[in-house]
């Protein structure tokens, strides 16, 4: 058995009076599909927060690769080899598609800022590199053709994808996806579950994601993993969760359990 | 024209060389604020600090230096001397007022960056070595401009535009790099950036230092130029005057900040020599703020917004523009 | 003991010692002499003047997260409303039993004041700020700059008004002959007489005495001689009255505040509009009323706060706003920009902080005090001392 890729270990985070998670515990294995669904509010977000450093956790540990990141200023979590989109997306609106791809695909650089001004071979020879990784990034995604576009004018699915060949560019091993799916039509969803495959399987690289919609879930993930209200209440198998009633009573209420309804 | 030459003003070449150091002066002010405002997104409204520590540090090393005749190589050493000490003196201060304050964001930012530029005033009124209110007056170390003026400022054109030319093309080539892309991300969404791998606070750090340093720069030029300097030469107009050429041309685009510069102090030396009467030269004030007020209202990206003046005729032709970013 | 206990028991005594200056300065002589607690007396009137302005700050900032840097321009026009007030309205010369003209006069002052101050503010935002609201920051920021200087300096340029500094207005107390104690107490006495009702020039006659000397006979003959006329004598008020009645005014003004602000429907409004724009607009709030109230609001206490600190200081002119203004913005970061508790609290702290340093260490250096206070509190605890810190969803 491989030492788990991502490790976290009892973590619990609070805002003031609130109890946000409760003693999450996840492990997820090299080139896995893992989900982490829960109702909204379930802490989920919050999660991918402690992980990747934007939230310092209350308690307990994040390790990847066995190396603890807990409590890492977020640039180190992401240049350690986490990369990951947001809920409500975050682009740079106003640079290029291009460009948001370079920006992480040139981290680190590999050029001090005196080569930056003064531009000799080392300078263009790392620029044409970047700007090679990222038109393939942008193949990748299909979004190619509109290199020279400014983020803001994309349309809302492409926004998306663009979003997934940004994380992708800072070369991850592991890759977070927040609700990749949410607004997307069912031929959209169609087509991001194939990326998320051909992510795993091309590039080598394990996603965890947080998504709402059941369907892209089950189709899509290894694992699951369920959270409500923070805490941890199943986990496991794509078929064994939804069967599972606590599961369905987080989701359609006690009766909904009662009558083997699933979610 | 023909009002100016009725009003009895005599367009003389000083005032018109005058008119084109100050445009490049203050064209390279906004260039660096520019960056730090424009590029990296960041408030600074004490910009006219590091301008003030710059000159002063230039002048404090001038009236120290040993007698020296203008223009031998004594005066040439004691003139580079001073810019070294200005843009280091102004980095400095550029570091340790950025390293505290860049944890702050937005409106926070502003108001620190604020109270800084006041204490630099207040700082300077009250140490007696610096003259206070009175002004230092610095020797002339690289030309004596009695009965030369023309020459004199001649001479200082070369240097004014040497001086915005490299400091823009220095701009222009680190924002067009990783490095530039970087910082231009922290503009766009720093929480972003910082989670997709940008080390932010070094870049701001960084990007703000830069910006201190080339302020630095032309507090030295300026001290030389005008050979007395005074706490009124860097005080909060001062201070606005860049920042609003810098939002007049457009955050984020270095062209924009050039033709805004000689715009606006061409109006100014225009409007102070009273050819367009009296009445306007002494509402300036009342003016320029209307001029800002009415910027925001109506047009707030300024005449360029983020695009450079290269891109307008590039549209004309009709070819794609470039992301800000391209190499 | 744990930290909690221990912040419980320093805030409790900070605030008991407080209670104590307030106590001894409305009831005693302190604030003229040069012991800790006039110091103390001196600036908490001080910061009473911060703490009317920094309202205004905290309340425009968190209601639409906009440093209004023109508010202590807001601040300057209040204060000249009052002084035309005082020095053109002739209500001291109202035939009532002192002291009631000249509080009359003052109540006036700040009234006018208060309202030229909101006016002022509600215009400001109807045509300056409310356009801007969707522009982002530093279309704000820059809009807010501009507004400061276009009303510093047309100040300045007005005619009536012009750059130079004027004397605050010294009230006049009328009194009778048999009223002028001996030795005299004023620097100078007047003789008036009302112009009469079809027109007539005014009689009037100055006389010097000078300040704890006797009244010279034939000085006293001259006012005799003036017959039943009224006397008029110029004098300023005890500086303990100002102190007190600032310090009153402000903690009816705060009550008056927070009664609005708690209990109100509009005072609902606000707080709601604070903390969530858009939920409160679907709610049905009428978003722009509630910014429109709160810039006034904000402004009426900066009116107060003009002509309560001109009278301290005797003076104004175009940019007695400037100084005042930006400490004041300090005052409220201190203490929590967006709280209104904590521009009253920022504002006395301030104040009395200041003249403790102005004080004990140095003279010189007290305005940059404000400054290095204002990037401590930033650096420590950007929020303030009563603020709530706002987190960002990621």
């Amino acid at each position: 058995m491989t030492a788990p890729l991502l490790d976290v270990e009892q973590l619990c985070k609070r805002f003031g009076g609130l109890e946000a998670v409760q003693k999450v515990c996840l492990h997820i294995e090299p080139g896995e599909i893992v989900a982490l669904i829960g109702p909204n509010g379930a802490g989920k977000t919050t999660c991918f927060n402690c992980i990747t450093g934007a939230d310092r956790p209350t308690a307990g540990d994040v390790r990847l690769d066995g190396r603890s990141i807990a409590g890492m200023p977020a640039w180190k979590v992401a240049q350690a080899g986490i990369g990951r989109t947001f809920q409500n997306i975050r682009l740079w609106r106003e640079m290029t598609v291009l460009d948001n791809v370079r920006t992480p695909a040139g981290i680190p650089s590999g050029y001090g800022l005196l080569s930056a001004v003064l531009r000799g071979p080392r300078f263009h020879a790392v620029e044409r590199d970047i700007e090679a990784r990222s038109r393939a990034l942008l193949a990748l995604v299909g979004l190619e053709e509109l290199a020279d576009a400014r983020a803001r004018e994309l349309p809302y699915g492409a926004q998306r994808r663009l979003e997934i060949a940004r994380a992708l560019a800072i070369r991850p091993r592991l890759l977070l996806l927040d609700e990749p799916a949410a607004g997307m039509n069912p031929s959209e969803k169609v087509e991001l579950a194939g990326l998320v495959r051909k992510v795993r399987d091309e590039l080598g690289l394990t996603v965890l994601l947080i998504e709402h919609d059941m369907k892209f879930v089950m189709g899509l993930s290894d694992r699951i993993y369920v959270l409500d209200h923070g805490e941890p209440i199943a986990q496991g198998r794509p078929e064994d969760v939804r069967r599972d009633p606590r599961v369905i009573e987080a989701y359609l209420g006690a009766p909904a359990a009662a009558a083997g309804e699933a979610p | 024209m023909a009002s100016l030459l009725a009003a009895g003003f005599q367009f003389t070449w000083p005032w018109f060389a005058d008119l084109l150091i100050l445009g490049a002066l203050y064209a390279t002010l906004a260039v660096g604020l520019n960056l730090v405002t424009g590029y990296a997104g960041m408030f600074s409204l004490g910009h006219h600090g590091f301008y003030a520590v710059g000159a002063y540090a230039a002048g404090f090393v001038v009236t120290e230096w040993s007698a020296v005749d203008p223009g031998s190589a004594s005066g040439l050493l004691c003139f580079a001397v001073s810019a070294g000490a200005a843009v280091v003196a102004a980095a400095c201060a550029g570091f340790l007022v950025g390293l505290p304050c860049l944890r702050l964001r937005g409106d926070y930012l502003a108001i620190a960056t604020l109270a800084f530029g006041e204490i630099v005033r207040i700082v300077i009124e009250n140490t007696p070595r610096l003259e206070g209110s009175l002004g230092l007056f610095v020797p002339r170390v690289l030309m004596d401009p009695t009965g030369r003026q023309g020459e004199f400022r001649l001479l200082f054109l070369g240097i004014a535009v040497v001086l915005l030319a490299a400091t823009a093309l220095l701009v222009r080539n680190l924002i067009r790099s990783a490095h530039g892309r970087s910082i231009v991300s922290l503009r766009e969404d720093e929480t972003a950036s910082e989670l997709l791998g940008v080390r932010t606070t070094a870049y701001k750090v960084r990007a703000f230092v830069l910006g201190a340093a080339i302020a630095g720069l032309c507090g030295w030029f300026y001290a030389h130029y005008n050979g007395s300097i005074g706490p009124r030469d860097f005080d909060m107009m001062v201070g606005i005057k860049i920042l609003l050429i810098v939002v007049l041309g457009g955050l984020g685009s270095l062209s924009g900040s050039f033709v805004a510069a000689f715009l606006l102090i061409g109006i100014e030396r225009l409007l102070t020599t009273g050819v367009f009467g009296e009445t306007l030269k002494e509402w300036m004030q009342v003016e320029y703020a209307l001029v800002l007020i009415l910027l925001m209202l109506l047009r707030p990206d300024g005449l360029l917004g983020k695009r450079e003046l290269s891109d307008l005729f590039r549209r004309r032709r009709g070819q794609p523009t470039p992301g800000r970013g391209a190499p | 003991m744990t930290r909690p206990t221990l912040l419980l028991a320093a805030r409790s005594a900070l605030a008991l010692g407080f209670f104590y200056v307030v106590a001894r300065l409305l009831t005693g002589d302190a604030g003229s002499g040069g012991t800790l607690l006039d110091y103390l007396v001196i600036g908490t009137s001080q910061g009473a003047i911060y703490a009317f302005i920094a309202l205004g700050y905290t309340m425009v900032y968190g209601i639409i997260r906009l440093i209004n840097f023109a508010h202590g321009e807001i601040f300057m026009a209040g204060a000249f409303a009052g002084y035309f007030v005082l020095r053109d309205g002739g209500l001291e010369r109202l035939d009532l039993p002192q002291p009631w003209p000249v509080v009359l006069a003052y109540l006036a002052a700040v009234l006018a004041g208060a309202l030229v101050s909101g006016v002022l503010a509600v215009l400001a935002e109807a045509l300056c700020y409310r356009p801007i609201r969707s522009s982002g920051r530093i279309a704000a920021l820059l809009t807010a700059v501009g507004l400061s200087l276009l009303l510093q300096n047309v100040a300045r340029q007005w005619p009536a008004i012009g750059p130079t500094q004027r004397p605050w207005p010294d009230p006049l107390v009328w009194t009778t002959l048999a009223d002028v104690p001996s030795p005299a107490d004023a620097h100078y006495y007047e003789l008036r007489t009302f112009p009469a009702s079809g027109g007539g020039t005014v009689q009037r006659e100055k006389l010097a005495v000078a300040k704890g000397a006797t009244l010279a006979p034939a000085v006293r003959t001259r006012l005799e001689a003036g017959g039943d006329r009224p006397l008029y004598r110029k004098g300023s008020i005890e500086p303990r009255t100002v102190n007190r009645v600032i310090v009153l005014l402000l903690a009816v003004c705060t009550g008056v505040l927070w009664f609005l602000v708690q209990r109100t429907r509009m005072g609902r409004a606000m707080r709601a509009v604070s903390e969530d724009t858009a939920a409160a607009q679907l709610m049905g709030v009428n978003v722009n009323r509630v910014v429109a109230a709160t810039f006034f609001l904000g402004a009426v206490l900066a009116g107060v706060g003009g002509v309560a600190y001109c009278t301290r200081y005797g003076q104004v002119d175009p940019l007695t706003g400037f100084m005042p203004g930006l400490k004041a913005f300090i005052a409220a970061v201190l203490g929590g920009i967006g709280s209104i508790p904590g521009a009253v609290v920022g504002g006395l702290l301030l104040g009395i902080v200041e003249n403790l340093f102005g004080a004990y260490v140095s003279t010189q250096w007290k305005d940059a005090l404000a400054f290095v206070v204002l990037v401590g509190i930033l650096l420590v605890r950007p929020t303030g001392l009563l603020g709530k810190a706002r987190r960002e969803k990621v």
